[in-house]
């Protein structure tokens, strides 16, 4: 079970026709209890308390450029570069028991359809769904991800939400999740 | 341009007051929410087998050993090396021998209660499962059945194991009624049974797994035949 806290730092660089370039930042504060496949069958407490919980920060940075081509489809290519540091802890005895430190830096070629949307006073709301493969560090990882999203802008007031799914294609990952987040759009 | 816009980090900015995300990772789904038995279930009977079965055959070759040096004659503790006699034979109603560097059991004690064919072997100290060395309390009465090769006895068994491990962890390990052990009745097995293993098993096992003194988990192991014929049945 992963438990993600996020706070995104992003913004736009300029808008040009079709082109949207953006950089941005998010401070990444995860939680994740899960089970440790490497633990001892010859001990009791590996057998019936297998879990560990990894807590980990990171901050990645990306840049991303899209082209729309029409209110339908828009095309795009972020690059994402993250360093995450983390510890693993035992949840029984709350003992640390490693750390980790990873690298990663990420290019995502992305499509997306943008299959619904409205707009209504100072909110608009559109709902998209996309597919990015990541290159990267963990390269032979194939993800592929789908994020309806929806945002509304009223008075400047950024409220969104994001859910996501990938699918990890060679190691048979799966995960899904809702990302949401409040802001303010200048 | 109006459409150019050069606000770096401004589109939303620390006033922002987070986001939160939460997925669930579905490969570990079902062991996440699946409970502490199926985690016995799924990993229990590689420690319930390999405990049975080391504990057992430690006991065993100890035993045998002990019969062959008292074959030889060394009854006395000077001749018996590592074994301890008390001067008698093993086969004798009363004896009593001590192990003292039987590498997998130190400590072991053999004693024959009756002029029969019957010993209880007793151990208390850290027994050493696959690299985990914890405290260990056994007593196993071994009985010697018709049968066997050269070099091994067939066996009736009535094991009664208890540990306590790390954490918080301790359990418990019976036969239920008595275990059969042979040597050599499977040609394809042949080779390793001379050399350490009884491959024949027929009989039952209990284990009952107590974390803070409270039972977390029971179960019962059941070989029909050979070691590597056995139902796990767990969360009983």
């Amino acid at each position: 079970m992963l438990f993600l806290l996020s706070l995104p730092l992003n913004g736009q660089i300029f808008q040009k026709g079709l082109w949207d370039v953006r950089i941005g930042t998010y401070a990444d504060f995860s939680y994740n209890h899960r089970m440790d496949e490497s633990r001892s069958e010859y001990r009791l407490s590996d057998i019936y308390s297998p879990f560990v919980s990894d807590i980990s920060s990171s901050v990645p940075i990306y840049a991303s450029a899209t082209w729309q081509l029409n209110k339908l489809f828009s095309f795009g290519l972020a690059s994402v570069y993250e360093r995450s540091i983390g510890t693993i802890t035992d949840p029984m005895t709350s003992r640390q028991t490693g750390e980790k430190t990873e690298n990663m830096l990420l290019l995502i070629p992305k499509a997306q359809v943008n299959y619904w949307s409205w707009k209504w006073g100072g909110f608009y709301g559109s709902v998209s769904a996309g597919a990015a493969l990541y290159f990267g560090k963990d390269a032979g990882k194939g993800y592929i991800e789908a994020e309806p999203f929806l945002e509304a802008v009223p008075y400047g007031l950024w409220l969104g939400g994001k859910f996501y799914f990938y699918e990890e294609t060679f190691f048979g990952t799966s995960m899904q999740g809702l990302r949401m987040g409040v802001g303010y759009r200048f | 341009m109006k459409k150019y816009r050069y606000i770096i980090f401004g589109a939303i900015l620390p006033l922002l007051f987070g986001t939160l995300s939460c997925s669930r990772d579905y490969m570990l789904f079902n062991e996440t929410f699946s409970g502490s038995v199926n985690h016995g279930n799924e990993r229990g009977q590689i420690y319930m087998t390999t405990l049975a079965a080391d504990l057992t055959i430690d006991h065993l070759l100890a035993l045998e050993d002990a019969l062959v040096l008292d074959n030889l004659g060394f009854t006395t503790a000077r001749e018996g090396g590592s074994f301890q006699p008390d001067g008698n034979s093993i086969w004798s109603a009363g004896a009593r021998w001590s192990v003292s560097s039987v590498e997998s059991l130190p400590g072991l004690r053999i004693t024959k209660e009756a002029a029969d064919s019957t010993w209880t072997l007793s151990y208390d100290g850290m027994y050493n499962l696959s690299g985990y060395s914890f405290p260990t309390t056994t007593r196993v009465l071994a009985r010697m059945l018709p049968g066997g090769n050269q070099n091994h006895h067939d066996w009736s068994t009535e094991v009664s194991v208890s540990r306590t491990e790390d954490e918080g962890f301790s359990m418990t390990l019976n036969s239920v009624n008595s275990v059969e052990w042979g040597i050599n009745s499977y040609s394809e097995f042949t080779y390793y049974a001379d050399d350490y293993s009884w491959e024949k098993c027929i009989g039952q096992f209990m284990m009952e797994v107590f974390l803070d003194k409270k039972l977390k988990d029971r179960a019962l192991l059941t070989y029909s035949g050979r070691r590597s014929e056995y139902r796990y049945r767990n969360g009983l």
